[in-house]
């Protein structure tokens, strides 16, 4: 063999590979249209939304709904007893009432779930028993009506087809195992893609119990449980921001700290509540998809220096006390908060809870304005 | 002209098409045995794995039996040429009847799975080289000796024309030494298949070779029989010895003189002498040698040796001259050792100059001195 | 004379004894694989009896329960874990033939590496922008990385000529793949991170019937190239040299090996991810218990034993501490590890 023809067969490899990869994402975009036509149904009415903007959903003749998404997947639930009519788009994921034995991968929809009184219709989660915050959740795991079926990116198949399964509620993480949806949909389970976490209205994410309401048949349940969490925020009243720096954020292994981007839920939340979030005017790249952003020290201390109160995420690694804090970074001991001794932690709670973000903005409120820290959910000061 | 099996034209080899041996221009007649010598690095190596075409010449051509080398396809020259080289290899869990069946390549089908024709030519092979007793076990177990035997089975079996060979004895002790090159001598001989190898012992060179190929410099020096390249002032020269020399009719080396004004005479005859010569250049003595006859074994050596030598025609009775010469140069030497001689018509006068060195009291052993 | 007989009989009796002892070691793959098939089928978290099962696979009687179990899931899977086991052994051997060193595993060149580059571009920036990677897009991606990884050492073997020097190369391309894909990493989700480190562990989990289709198809046709080749691999274990001398085209050869190698590891890569120590241990184990190294021979034994390796691992996987799933690296890791430690000790201790 000639020098020259290896080095040709070299090169088109490596050539290959470089075409290759673009096209391979390129190839698996989908696109649905904005205007889906169903054949044989009859639109009726649109679903109000107040503050969710991911998803929106279109009521049709004898009960069928057109949910469609932001991530351009789109839903058609079809009333128990019906059928799917004919000549679907294919790119339309039918889900066929009613919807139970679901196996639920996504920690934070079970809350919405448990608002609606529907944890019954989960068979198999995607967390473990000791997981989950929500006590009904807990509580039905241990008494085995639930059953562990592996995480989102090793589900036990075996269980999923054995047991009936009649939908799979999946979080965005999913979409990085494209392995595992098209074997779950191979099996006959439809797979749900949960957005809830996309809102960046904290008020957003809880109209996402109007969603599973579809869903479950429980859309009348949903509307009102919705309606009593935008009332307990429009309860705080017309009242003007206090204007107190709040930062919220938790640091890294490497000693880089991670905040919310200013456009998040939770800022949103802080701003909700009276205060002003510390990362406000923080620069970022226009990243979709990242609710994060990592900084240095350096950049903390600078917009935090002189917040009014600091609230830590203890989602990952849980800060219980003030020394533990400033055993993380002596620098912390010269910020403001730490000073006033306003440090405040939150847990694994608040992300599972999404049907009660507004308590959470109750919380915050309440922090600002030196209420009763006994009646708060999620926030608890350190000490 | 005669028909040359192997015939190169101004072959030039070298590495990366820089030329280490220009115009390489030598015929070689089928059935010879054909050593190349010369000192380390000068391109031996080089030009046999040329030849065998391991490696691609940089210019010239090489003709075997009239046919182009570089457009012989890869197959008839496997089944042609076959080679044995130094570098040892390191089959796993291979017998030796299994590496010398490997040598049937040429001839077997595609999965290469032997016939029972190919294992009756390898075990051919294995018997030619001697090897039945051992062919079946491990060849990581056997000796150095008994592998380049087994390698050369497996040349064999390839049933070719023209073997060649690179430094086959390196690593083998005196008895696989011979016993090796004894075999490739009836290979030539009795097969009429032609050896081109390279050596370093270029005492056995002489002994096993119908042609010798001296390569040194950027050049082929000579190129002829032993008895012509076998000359003290070629091999001298090839070799660049200036230490020592070598004896190209024996086929021996010898240490250095030892330098400086002789003291010591030492009478003998037959061969008696050479210990003692070697004795004396071990220890640094510088000698002289008399009175040897130009046909007695002694005046080789001593001509290596010692710092001069009377000698006498052979046959002759030593002559007044010659006695005379001897008398002087051993009385200006202090001390005289006899060796032991022997003594018959010719040269009683020996007896005499033994005679004198008694009398003047010079008489010593060499354990003496 | 008497020698020569004596020397006679002991060849005729050597050669049976070998053939016994082939027949042996094939008949004892062949058996495991058997067994490791039915066990496969036949355990998992959904209990169903023999009957059953027969009854779904050969009956093909789709009114039972476990159908979908056993012709969706555990049917695609067992057969996965043969084949790219198999393919995965067959890798090492032809590697450890062209380096002609037992520690050369297919991964040891970078492929997966390179493998696990593809990924994660596609992960980070292309998902992105385009919402959602389908299964096909990862698979196709992943291998296309490992054979420009591939090319590279292809590239590089033009160049070096010395095998330990390749072999270091080869190690390099791993060692800059493996950079720049902490480079994209930090580009990265935690998401993203956490995926690409799922996927980098290695599954048999989720194989549906159009991946054994591919897999069977690519590994097939590599297989029996491979067997083409066993000729000249044959001549090779002498030493390069001597393999020219009787008429190998090394130059062709070598790039046949490289060529094969990379194709079947690249292959196993696509659809399982790195799946560890299984190129390494197995021809080993294969070449000890033949007592030989004749490719033909060895060529259809490492596959087995490959398959036999990775059945047996997956069903520990599966069952170990289910229903989490172990990875399979871990698993193989575990078998395997020791019996590279052992080959080394004994190969320095030997000569």
């Amino acid at each position: 063999m000639k020098a020259g023809f290896r080095t040709g067969l070299a090169v088109l490899l490596i050539l290959t590979a470089v075409f290759v990869l673009p096209g391979c994402a390129a190839a698996s975009g989908t696109d649905s249209g904005k205007k889906v036509s169903l054949p044989g149904l009859v639109y009726e009415s649109s679903l109000p939304l107040s503050y969710a903007t991911e998803f929106t959903a279109d009521e049709y003749k004898d009960g069928y709904t057109l949910i469609r998404v932001k991530d351009k997947r789109s839903y058609l639930v079809v009333p128990e007893g019906k059928k799917a009519p004919q000549g679907l788009d294919k790119n339309i994921v039918v889900l066929q009432k009613p919807l139970d034995h679901i196996y639920l991968a996504a920690s934070s929809v079970m809350s919405l779930f448990d608002a609606l009184d529907s944890v019954d219709s989960v068979t198999l989660s995607g967390t473990k028993a000791d997981g989950w915050s929500v006590e009904h959740a807990k509580k039905a795991m241990e008494d085995g009506k639930i059953v562990y079926a592996g995480k989102y990116s090793a589900p036990n198949y075996e269980l999923l087809t054995g047991s009936g399964c009649r939908a799979a509620i999946e979080s965005t993480m999913i979409l990085h195992a494209p392995k595992v949806s098209q074997m779950i949909e191979q099996l006959g389970i439809p797979v749900v893609v949960d957005r809830s976490s996309y809102e960046m209205h904290p008020l957003g994410r809880t109209e996402w119990i109007k969603f599973y309401g579809i869903l479950l048949g429980k859309e009348k349940e949903a509307e009102a449980f919705f309606d009593r969490q935008v009332k307990k925020v429009d309860d705080l009243g017309n009242f003007t921001n206090t204007e107190k720096k709040i930062a919220y954020f938790y640091m890294n292994a490497d000693g880089t700290v991670v905040v919310r981007r200013p456009k998040d839920y939770i800022p949103k939340m802080i701003e909700l509540a009276g205060g002003r979030y510390a990362f406000q005017n923080l620069a970022v790249s226009d990243e979709n998809g990242s609710s994060v952003t990592r900084i240095t020290m350096e950049q903390f201390y600078e917009f935090a220096k002189d917040a009014d109160y600091l609230i830590y995420d203890s989602t990952i690694d849980a800060v219980q006390s003030l020394s533990r804090l400033t055993s993380m970074s002596p620098v912390f001991s010269e910020f403001r908060a730490v000073r006033d001794k306003e440090v405040w932690t939150i847990g694994q709670s608040m992300y599972q809870r999404t049907d009660i973000s507004a308590d959470m903005i109750l919380d915050i409120h309440q922090m600002l304005t030196g209420g009763n820290e006994s009646t708060m959910v999620f926030l608890r000061r350190l000490d | 002209m005669p028909d040359y099996y192997l015939d190169t034209r101004n072959l030039s080899v070298g590495y990366q098409k820089k030329p280490l041996i220009r115009d390489i221009s030598i015929g070689i007649r089928k059935g010879d045995v054909v050593t190349l010598i010369g000192p380390n690095g000068a391109g031996k190596s080089t030009i046999l794995k040329s030849i065998a075409r391991q490696l691609t010449a940089i210019a010239g051509t090489v003709l075997i039996d009239g046919r182009d080398l570089q457009q012989m396809p890869q197959r008839e020259l496997a089944t042609r040429m076959a080679v044995v080289l130094t570098e040892r290899i390191r089959p796993e869990q291979m017998t030796c009847r299994e590496i010398a069946e490997t040598g049937r390549y040429p001839y077997t089908g595609s999965f290469g799975i032997l016939s029972a024709e190919d294992h009756r030519k390898a075990e051919e092979a294995i018997c030619c080289v001697h090897a039945e007793d051992y062919a079946d076990r491990d060849f990581q177990t056997v000796s150095d000796g008994q592998r380049q035997r087994i390698l050369l089975a497996r040349a064999l079996c390839q049933e070719p024309e023209i073997i060649v060979l690179d430094e086959p004895t390196s690593f083998l002790d005196i008895r696989y030494k011979l016993e090796l090159l004894s075999i490739l001598r009836d290979l030539a001989k009795k097969r009429g298949i032609t050896v081109v190898m390279s050596l370093h012992e270029i005492e056995l060179a002489e002994k096993v070779s119908d042609m010798i190929l001296c390569v040194s410099g950027d050049r082929i020096s000579h190129y002829g029989s032993p008895e012509e390249i076998f000359r003290e002032d070629i091999i001298r020269e090839l070799y660049g010895i200036r230490t020592g020399s070598f004896d190209p009719l024996l086929g021996s080396m010898e240490m250095p003189k030892p330098e400086g004004i002789p003291k010591v005479f030492v009478i003998s005859s037959s061969g008696k002498g050479i210990p003692v010569y070697r004795f004396l250049q071990k220890k640094g003595i510088p000698f002289r040698a008399g009175i040897v006859y130009t046909n007695d074994l002694d005046y080789r050596v001593a001509n290596a040796l010692a710092f001069s030598v009377v000698a006498e025609k052979p046959f002759c009775e030593i002559s007044e001259e010659t006695y005379r010469k001897a008398l002087r140069e051993m009385k200006q030497c202090r001390r005289v050792i006899n060796a032991g001689f022997e003594t018959g018509p010719e040269n009683r006068r020996l007896g005499d100059l033994l005679s004198e060195a008694e009398k003047a009291g010079m008489i010593v052993r060499k354990e003496d001195l | 004379m008497e020698k020569i007989a004596a020397g006679k009989s002991d060849a005729a009796e050597s050669i049976i004894r070998r053939r016994s002892r082939y027949f042996a070691v094939f008949l004892f793959l062949a058996v495991s694989v058997c067994v490791l098939a039915v066990l496969n089928i036949n355990v998992g978290n959904v209990r169903l009896s023999l009957r059953d099962i027969l009854r779904i696979i050969f009956l093909k009687d789709s009114s039972k329960d476990g159908f979908v179990i056993i012709w969706q899931i555990r049917l695609p899977r067992v057969l996965m874990a043969a084949l790219l086991g198999g393919g995965l052994s067959l890798s090492g051997f032809l590697l450890q033939t062209f380096f002609s060193n037992p520690i050369a595993g297919p991964f040891v060149l970078g492929i997966s590496s390179g493998a696990k580059m593809a990924v994660a571009v596609v992960m980070v920036f292309f998902l992105r922008g385009f919402g959602g990677v389908s299964s096909y897009a990862m698979i196709a991606a992943s291998f296309a990385g490992a054979m420009a990884v591939t090319g590279f050492i292809l590239l590089l073997s033009g160049k070096i000529r010395n095998m330990s020097a390749l072999l270091i190369g080869g190690i390099m391309i791993g060692y800059i793949c493996s950079a720049v894909t902490d480079f994209i990493i930090t580009f990265a989700s935690d998401s993203d991170i956490v995926n690409l480190h799922g996927w980098s562990r290695g599954s048999f989990s989720g194989m549906n019937w159009g991946n054994v289709q591919a897999a069977f198809a690519v590994l097939g046709v590599a297989v029996i190239l491979t067997f083409l080749i066993s000729k000249p691999m044959g001549a090779y274990q002498l030493g390069e040299d001597y393999a020219r001398s009787v008429g190998v085209n090394i130059g062709a050869f070598r790039t046949m090996l490289i060529l094969l190698s990379s194709i079947l590891s690249a292959t196993v890569t696509a659809f399982a991810g790195p799946i560890s120590f299984v190129g390494i241990a197995v021809p080993y184990l294969v070449k000890r218990a033949l007592c030989t190294s004749k490719p033909l021979v060895v060529i259809p034994a490492s596959f087995l034993g490959g398959s036999v390796f990775c059945m047996g691992c997956d069903l520990i996987a599966r069952t170990a501490l289910a229903p989490t799933e172990l990875s399979i690296s871990t698993v193989t890791a575990c078998f395997g590890a020791p019996v590279v430690l052992i080959m080394l000790v004994r190969k320095k201790g030997g000569r």
